[in-house]
């Protein structure tokens, strides 16, 4: 193999400064789409907490933390890309005991929980599949309103 | 000579993997989950996120109870040039977030517009300079009647100013920004509340702030080698104590305590001692 010391070294510098463009280009396609696609099945419910674009691979997985108060209506949104499964997501409260699982629900991409007791909730995202190679962007919104 | 230039590159971008990696896995709970197919484990995730309730929640909670408006106990607008600090700034943005908030909850969009600009001068010094432009002012001014909407664009807008910190490495100032926007919730519930023994919608809502405020302390915890975010902490810790106390129905003397602790706590993010 005719190997060129010099042009390697660009290749290197070029690859060098365009990861990080790339992944910036990505976080950007990222957030347009949480924007474009997540906020819009929140409806009428008003944005609770702040968006979250997360860059997700398959079996990669992300927990929340939140509390929710009684006498409002929550709607939880997880969605993903084109790119990667749609991600289950399992609701539970405090004591591990399960409110929701998209699982049992046709990996459904929305949950909405009338809320009777303010509590801690946590709340688990997983993109199914084992390819750490495919890649894609996983959107979280919650929204709220009064019941 | 490239050879030295890679060299160096290659150490920095070791340092910086280990560095992500390390902020990353400061903080992990071990809990699990059990489910029918499988365990959950927390120290799996790749992040963990604590969503805290913004400020339009917190102003929906508060509206359900209290139908009658009120300013006495908002932070003056006036107040905006007395913060010179990043940390003075954004504990000052998570304040006139929550008032904002609370303003366009009750249909108050007139002197909303007042906050907005204390908001907008505040993001501007803190170089949130993306969020609040003047395409969003002309938003606002558009929808002035519109309450729904207002308060739609109101929280979206401090949703993104929340993301533009966390997301341009000013994770502390956006925890400073969340804990003061919370601290102002609970600081104009407290102050609503007319008659402990007799009220009967808002008192509950302030018992049930003990679970977002331990989400909050959690938060701040990730931050806890900064001195400050430490004193933060050490002050919601004794705010805490206090919850610990709190039954149902709320004696007034607990409650005193917790009026007098969060009212400190307050003031003492506005400059106001």
């Amino acid at each position: 193999m005719n190997y060129k010391p010099k042009a390697m070294k660009k290749i290197f510098l070029i690859l060098l400064f365009l990861v990080p463009i790339i992944t910036y280009a990505q976080e950007l396609n990222c957030k347009k789409f949480t924007k474009n696609s997540a906020i819009d099945l929140l409806g009428d419910f008003i944005l609770s907490g702040r968006t979250h674009s997360l860059e997700l691979a398959e079996g990669e997985e992300v927990v929340v933390f939140k509390t929710v108060s009684r006498n409002l209506v929550y709607k939880f949104v997880v969605i993903a890309d084109k790119h990667i499964p749609q991600p289950r997501f399992l609701i539970a409260d405090w004591d591990n005991n399960i409110i929701f699982d998209n699982a049992k629900h046709n990996f459904q991409d929305t949950f909405v929980f009338p809320c009777d007791k303010t509590q801690r909730i946590k709340i688990w995202i997983k993109v199914p599949g084992k390819d750490a190679n495919k890649r894609g962007c996983v959107s979280l919104v919650v929204g709220v309103k009064t019941q | 000579m490239y050879k030295r230039v890679f060299f160096y590159l290659g150490i920095i971008l070791v340092f910086s993997l280990v560095s992500c990696k390390n902020e990353k896995n400061s903080d992990l709970n071990k809990i699990n989950v059990d489910t029918s197919d499988q365990q959950i484990d927390v120290n799996k995730a790749k992040e963990i996120i604590y969503m805290l309730p913004n400020p339009t929640e917190t102003a929906l909670i508060i509206k359900n109870s209290r139908n009658t408006f009120t300013d006495e106990y908002l932070c003056p607008y006036q107040y905006v040039d007395r913060y010179n600090t990043s940390v003075e700034e954004a504990l000052a943005l998570g304040i006139y977030s929550t008032d904002l908030s609370f303003l366009t909850m009750y249909g108050e969009n007139q002197k909303a517009v007042e906050y907005v600009s204390a908001v907008k001068k505040l993001s501007e010094r803190l170089g949130i300079i993306k969020v609040i432009n003047d395409s969003l002012i002309t938003q606002l001014q558009q929808n002035i009647e519109n309450k729904d909407k207002v308060v739609s664009i109101i929280s979206e807008t401090y949703s993104d100013m929340r993301a533009f910190l966390e997301e341009n490495h000013r994770e502390v100032l956006a925890a400073y920004m969340i804990t003061a926007a919370w601290v102002e919730g609970l600081y104009l519930s407290v102050n609503l509340v007319d008659n402990v023994k007799t009220d009967t919608t808002l008192i509950p809502i302030i018992v049930d702030q003990r679970y977002s405020l331990d989400n909050l302390i959690d938060l701040l915890k990730v931050y806890q080698k900064d001195e400050n975010v430490k004193l933060k902490i050490q002050e919601l810790k004794e705010l805490k104590d206090i919850y610990d106390k709190v039954k149902l129905p709320m004696k007034e003397e607990v409650f005193d305590a917790l009026k007098t602790k969060i009212s400190l706590i307050r003031n003492s993010y506005i400059n106001e001692l």
